[in-house]
């Protein structure tokens, strides 16, 4: 089940909150009828997303009236943001990333958000309690644009 | 090594040591004797008893073409199961050969999707392909493309799971066991949506886009997908899933066997060539497909035309997600007889 949560800040930006699962049921349908400029988008909570979800999504980014601002995506989101890399159409920007890392020393494990450019998990990786660089687990190329 | 007439034997054309080895070391657990050749114009045309399949390895020295060399091994044995492998640029390889080759298996040696600095594998840094991936594949090569689920691909003994799937609401009900089951065993994050995604697609392509009307055209090409979808008592869709601590399989099946290798290979292109903005239309872009393959680490299409499809995707969940994505996805398909109907995915 997906939720949804809308904010509006004084310069009239939308920051809307999607969070849980994106597929067919997704229903944008109250973000719609509230975006009349620029939304930021906050994805860090999107745990899934399915083919259909990911049409659905695709067609809501698309609806949307102004520039949107895509902030901490998830790995489900990332992953299909660099499968598909204009699934969000030109006036879309991808700030960051909210991915997964670990400790190759302690082996500790933590989401960390990095920005959405090739090599980011390399040179905005967090660094481990432990003292060490944390490394992505899982490949760059599958989250990141290369 | 000579071997007699009704044994079982298999040809490998390949120049890279550690596949070698891996494959005698599978094949010859499966029961099947390997007879190996560097190039396939000396590979041996009679004298090595019933030959199950043909292997090509894919790795060539630069300035050969790896479609080449599948098309002269393939001269020598026209009618035999051809399974290739690959280390280096090793989807693109491989999914070539799937694509444009009649190769109906495609193995990533281990280590081909390890990056190492300058971004290429060298093929002194690679494994041969995986050793359960290709004993499971020939173990059903010589078994026939029957449904045994998950079984090949776990370890003996691990539970298997079964649900019954007619409706929408069975298979959101299906989902939730599934994901039940990776949290019962403390799988989350990438590796939980890894299974969640695999599942789901499964699903969705048996209850909506493998349905066929009598003429044996698809019943829901037209059906919007957010509507809800109920089978008939005749055709419920399986599915079946179980994992052994380090591999979770999920395999569903459905009663209308009209996926064919093209559909597969018509979709799968799209992980090659890229993939166009999704159309708003109602059927399915393959979207569904190319999504399972990226989680998946194997994905096995077992179609008897007329009569079931059966679509397993194992994932491999014991180690890091990092180390799962490295594997790759092997890809085998096997068809219980000819008769290619454009379906499915």
């Amino acid at each position: 089940m997906v939720q949804i949560d809308k904010r509006k800040s004084p310069d009239g930006t939308l920051h809307v909150t999607i969070a849980g699962k994106i597929d067919e049921r997704f229903d944008p349908a109250s973000v719609l009828l509230d975006a009349k400029g620029k939304v930021v988008m906050h994805l860090g909570g999107v745990r899934s997303i399915s083919s259909l979800g990911v049409r659905a999504f695709e067609m809501f980014v698309h609806a949307l009236p102004a520039d949107v601002v895509l902030v901490h995506v998830s790995p489900a989101i990332a992953s299909q943001l660099t499968m598909i890399p204009n699934l969000c159409g030109t006036r879309t920007t991808v700030e960051s990333a909210k991915l997964p890392f670990t400790c190759p020393a302690c082996g500790a494990e933590k989401t960390h958000s990095v920005p959405f450019s090739a090599g980011a998990n390399v040179e905005h990786a967090p660094k481990c309690a432990c003292g060490a660089v944390m490394e992505l687990d899982g490949l760059p190329e599958q989250y990141l644009p290369m | 090594m000579h071997v007699g007439k009704g044994m079982r034997s298999a040809a490998l054309v390949s120049r890279h040591g550690p596949t070698c080895r891996r494959v005698a070391q599978s094949l010859g657990a499966a029961g099947v004797s390997v007879r190996t050749s560097q190039f396939p114009s000396e590979l041996p045309l009679d004298g090595i008893g019933d030959v199950i399949a043909l292997l090509v390895d894919l790795d060539v020295s630069p300035g050969e073409e790896p479609a080449v060399l599948v098309s002269e091994a393939r001269r020598g044995y026209p009618d035999v199961p051809l399974m290739a492998t690959a280390g280096v640029d090793a989807r693109t390889r491989l999914l070539d050969a799937l694509c444009e080759a009649d190769v109906n298996h495609v193995i990533p040696k281990r280590g081909a999707l390890t990056l190492p600095r300058g971004g290429m594998p060298v093929l002194g840094s690679l494994e041969g392909p995986d050793e359960h991936d290709l004993f499971a594949a020939v173990r059903r090569l010589l078994d026939g493309p029957e449904s045994p689920g998950v079984t090949p691909y776990l370890l003996s003994g691990a539970p298997v799971h079964e649900v019954s799937v007619r409706s929408s609401e069975d298979k959101d009900r299906a989902l939730d066991n599934i994901i039940s089951f990776g949290e019962s065993m403390g799988l989350t994050g990438e590796k939980l949506r890894r299974v969640e995604l695999a599942a789901e697609e499964l699903l969705m392509n048996a209850l909506y886009d493998a349905p066929r009307n009598a003429d044996g055209r698809a019943r829901n090409a037209e059906l919007d997908r957010r509507q809800p979808i109920a089978l008939g008592a005749d055709e419920t869709v399986h599915m079946r899933y179980g994992c052994d601590g380090q591999t979770l399989a999920v395999a569903v099946a459905d009663p209308f066997g009209s996926l064919s290798k093209k559909a597969v290979t018509d979709r799968l292109r799209k992980v090659r060539d890229g993939i166009p903005k999704p159309n708003a239309g109602v059927a399915g872009a393959g979207l569904g497909l190319v999504m399972t393959y990226s989680v998946a680490n194997q994905l096995i299409f077992a179609v008897s035309p007329g009569r079931l499809t059966e679509v397993t995707a194992v994932l491999h969940v014991g180690g890091s997600n990092r180390a799962a994505q490295e594997r790759g996805t092997a890809v085998h398909f096997y068809v219980a007889s000819t008769g290619e109907r454009n379906g499915g995915w």
